[in-house]
């Protein structure tokens, strides 16, 4: 194909300079041979005219029919003609058309099949007449179809010869070139990068198969590192499928375990109240009844026990509280977060007025959410802002809120400031768990169980918690909620 | 061809003044010469000593009575040949012609024609006899009738020894005749 292509391609552009020259090399011929022939019938006329001055000025026809017979001698000449001013024909030899016209004007005029030359016959600068010789252009003319017919026969010779060498040397251009198209059609159709060209010397086309075989190589080494990796990747992931698998079984007897768990302290707790409630109740009766025989100590060891005994019962309570935000919990709702905090407020007025707080609340948003728990999460965060405060520092609490984002989606950052006693940054994360406390009974009453509702109540919205604290500064409850719930989008 | 159609031919150089002619007459046989005369002028040259000065006139010399006096008069009025104008004279039969540059010479017998051609002999005056008999007698040139036309006859050789140069093209027209003029007949 392309070797065809090519082949012709040289064989126009060979056959369009062999025209062209052969065009131009018979148009130079043509005229090279016209101007000859034109200057030897000049010379010839001039030759004449010369000679036979004397004859016209004596009006010698025989003269001058004996000077224009000597041309017979040319056989290229078709005649000549003696003519003095008045045009009149003085001798005439050969076969002359009209051998008056063009008379006026000396020189030489081609014209269908000849050539005409006229040259004044003058004696001392004195115009006496007219000498014409007409020669026979029909040799040009065959001249130059000879000369187109040989050109012509040339042309078409050498147009072959081109074609059939330009095919021959074509092919042997070519040949590599088609092998490396083939190569190719074989590597794409079978994906095989071990192949390789062969052949190519020196030249261009060497350079272009050294080339390929380097592409090849470059794609070879890539497509082993490509399947190396695959093979790395597919192992990883079915290692990560493993893992997954024994994360979500472990999730779920995790949640099973759970379950239990918190069915076991819901029951727990309350049935431990019972016992409780009984210890408490009698506790009370012998304090009420036997409360004066019992004497000084056996007040006071009564006194422990249902002191004792009424702490277990927060502590009871909480663990019953804590254990209710999962096994529960209410359906999710909107709740507008500034309501509950105003109510909240309202709530704790007593305690803000004794310990005569400063709030200061910003705008809140609207959340999906559990009202009674979010009203419990704003109750013990505020609570606790309240709680640990510093003897001689006025409280100061700010609650606010910003716009914030979970995995994407819309969510409010909700932050709770005071400037309490604080804590140890390093224990953000202790505060958080059930029963743990900062600090003693003494310090500060509580079950340390408050921010573990919290954290309970957030993580089941789907949001988080985070504690910022320094000793003697204040701390900082942060609380990203987001602002839609999945169960009550739609 | 008759005599009229060859003094048409002959004379087609003049024809302006042919035709100018009252009436359109025909060109007489002595125009015809006077040409002839004309002509050969142009095809004939002097040494450069044959003339006075360079712009001396060409004198034509007309020996004895002759008609062609005349007609050589209106033909050569204006005319120049070698760059020189015309002047004719006529002068008597037995004139030596001193100063002239030629001397046409009328129709003589032939014994008379051997003396005049003696008298001009080996001096650059062309003579040109009307009628045959001056070449062959030792002179240049002469006009002969030819059937019905005119015909120059010419001898080199007079021309050569006088002095004068003819162009060959004359020569070529011409009839030639050969010989030097008797001998002992200085």
């Amino acid at each position: 194909m392309i070797r065809r292509r090519l082949a012709l391609a040289g064989t126009v552009a060979s056959c369009l300079a062999l025209i062209t020259a052969a065009v131009l090399f018979a148009a130079y011929d043509r005229q090279v041979a016209r101007e000859e022939m034109a200057e030897g019938l000049s010379a010839l006329a001039e030759i004449l005219a010369a000679n036979s001055t004397a004859a016209v000025s004596f009006g010698d026809t025989d003269a001058a029919r004996e000077l224009l017979g000597s041309l017979r001698l040319k056989p290229d000449l078709r005649g000549a003609a003696i003519l003095t001013t008045g045009n009149a024909v003085l001798a005439q030899w050969g076969n002359l058309d009209n051998p008056g016209h063009g008379v006026a004007a000396p020189g030489f005029k081609f014209a269908a099949g000849h050539l005409r030359a006229v040259h004044p016959i003058t004696v001392q600068g004195e115009r006496i007449g007219s000498l014409i010789v007409e020669a026979d252009t029909r040799e040009l003319d065959q001249r130059l179809g000879w000369l187109t017919r040989t050109l012509a026969i040339g042309l078409v010779w050498c147009a072959g010869t081109t074609y059939l060498l330009a095919n021959k040397l074509h092919g042997r251009i070519v040949a590599p070139v088609l092998d490396l198209a083939a190569l190719a059609r074989q590597v794409t159709g079978q994906r095989n990068f071990g192949l390789r060209a062969r052949g190519g010397a020196g030249d261009e086309v060497g350079v272009l198969v050294r080339a390929f075989n380097e592409m090849l190589e470059e794609i070879e080494a890539r497509d082993r590192r490509l399947n190396e990796q695959n093979h790395a990747l597919e192992a990883e992931i079915a290692e990560r499928r493993r893992a997954e698998a024994d994360l979500s079984r472990l999730a779920g007897q995790l949640a099973l375990s759970n379950r239990e768990l918190q069915d076991f302290a819901y029951v727990a707790s309350h049935d431990l109240q019972e016992p409780l409630r009984k210890v408490q109740a009698f506790g009370d009766r012998l304090a009420a009844r036997w409360g004066t025989t019992l004497g000084p100590d056996g007040v006071d060891y009564l006194e422990r026990m249902r002191s004792a005994a009424r702490r277990m019962q927060a502590l009871i309570a909480d663990l019953l509280a804590f254990s209710r935000v999962t096994t529960r919990g209410q359906a999710f709702t909107s709740v507008d977060l500034a309501v509950v905090v105003k109510e909240v407020l309202q709530d704790l007025e007593v305690r803000c007025d004794e310990a005569r707080a400063a709030l200061h609340v910003g705008p809140l948003p609207t959340l999906d959410g559990d009202p009674m728990q979010m009203r419990q999460l704003v109750q013990n965060l505020v609570g606790n802002a309240l709680k640990f405060v510093r003897p001689d520092v006025k409280p100061r609490i700010e609650i606010g809120a910003e716009p914030a984002e979970i995995g994407g989606r819309a969510a409010a950052r909700v932050w709770f400031r005071d400037n309490g006693v604080g804590f140890d940054p390093r224990h953000a994360d202790r505060i958080f768990a059930i029963f743990q406390r900062l600090h003693t009974r003494q310090q500060f009453e509580g079950t340390g169980v408050g921010l573990a509702i919290c954290r309970r109540i957030v993580e089941r919205h789907g949001g988080s918690i985070r504690a910022d604290g320094r000793v003697g500064e204040g701390a900082t409850f942060e609380v990203v909620l987001p602002l839609r719930q999945p169960t009550t989008g739609a | 061809m008759g005599l009229g159609a060859a003094v048409a031919l002959m004379l087609a150089p003049w024809k302006a003044t042919a035709q100018g002619r009252p009436g359109g007459a025909p060109i007489d046989e002595h125009e015809l010469k006077a040409a002839f005369v004309y002509n050969l002028t142009r095809f004939a040259s002097w040494p450069p000593e044959a003339f006075a000065a360079p712009d001396a006139p060409i004198v034509a010399c007309v020996l004895g009575h002759d008609p062609i006096a005349a007609a050589l008069s209106a033909t050569l009025a204006g005319r120049t040949a070698h760059g020189r104008r015309f002047e004719v004279r006529r002068l008597p039969a037995n004139s030596r012609g001193d100063g002239c540059h030629f001397a046409y010479v009328a129709d003589e017998s032939s014994a008379r024609l051997a003396e005049v051609a003696s008298r001009f002999r080996s001096r650059p005056v062309l003579t040109i006899g009307d009628g045959p008999g001056l070449p062959e007698a030792g002179g240049i040139a002469g006009l002969e009738r030819a059937g019905n036309r005119l015909r120059l006859a010419i001898n080199p050789a007079a021309a050569r020894s006088s002095g004068l140069g003819l162009s060959s093209r004359l020569l070529g027209l011409a009839r030639l005749v050969g010989g030097e003029p008797p001998a002992g007949r200085p």
